[in-house]
């Protein structure tokens, strides 16, 4: 089984380096129901994928006080440790991004830590 | 070396005249005394490794001959160190919480009648260390 290590990775959005603890892509592709009336009885729905893409979006949970902008789409920029499959992860994520939403969480004994979630543009 | 020991033994003095012992107190040790021991060390990581601001967690232990003093001695420490942020002893603490404080006993000394009295407390400090 081809396995590759999380460490190592870092990311800076817009200028801002992020200390991340869970980083998360997520790709999926629209669909449209094409069931008709002509479709027979007890047969399975049917699906086609939609003319149009989805945005890939990137979800980052990470350590610290500071949001990411969010008035404008800003660059990514990976930054890896090591080599691998690792780097063609990182490679593989759009760079173009808008954050779409963000937290910051403040809990007794913890760190601060906050979450975002980026609508990532092919490019 | 920075380290959690040397602000929570500069805290333990400074609270009580009590004799203070790191991991054990010889067996010739007078009362009271207090005990203190790391038991314990949580580093968070994140995917760039160690965020360099870990959880040391310690037990103190207070002894005495008497329930009062132990308990006064053990209020002490607690004033002098839950809560406590800031630089001290060349180490930097982030934060500290009393988790736990229970009372206990010392088994009597053959041909005493009396127990020792023990007060032990927990601490979680998060303190910053180099990475």
């Amino acid at each position: 089984m081809a396995y590759e290590s999380s460490q190592g990775i870092s990311f800076t959005f817009s200028g801002t380096k992020f200390t991340a603890n869970q980083i998360q892509m997520t790709r999926k592709v629209s669909e449209i129901d094409v069931t008709s009336l002509e479709s027979p009885s007890g047969s399975y729905r049917s699906y086609r994928n939609a003319p149009v893409l989805e945005s890939p979006e990137l979800k980052v949970e990470f350590v610290g006080i500071t949001l990411p902008q969010m008035t404008a789409t800003g660059q990514i920029t990976w930054s890896v440790d090591g080599s691998g499959s690792k780097a063609a992860f990182t490679a593989g994520i759009p760079t173009a991004a808008l954050c779409t939403s963000a937290d910051i969480t403040a809990q007794v004994g913890e760190l601060i830590k906050g979450s975002a979630t980026f609508r990532l543009t092919l490019n | 070396m920075a380290s959690p020991e040397k602000w929570l033994r500069e805290r333990l003095d400074s609270s009580t005249t009590a004799g203070v012992h790191p991991i054990l107190a010889m067996q010739n040790a007078s009362f009271p005394l207090v005990v203190y021991r790391r038991t314990g060390t949580r580093r968070e990581r994140g995917l760039t490794g160690n965020y360099g601001v870990p959880v040391a967690t310690f037990s103190v232990a207070i002894v005495s001959q008497t329930y009062s003093e132990a308990k006064d001695i053990a209020d002490s420490i607690r004033l002098s160190c839950d809560n406590f942020t800031g630089d001290s002893q060349g180490v930097k603490i982030v934060s500290t919480a009393l988790v736990s404080e229970q009372d206990n006993m010392e088994r009597p000394f053959e041909g005493q009648a009396k127990p020792l009295y023990r007060v032990d407390q927990v601490y979680e400090v998060r303190f910053v260390e180099t990475v």
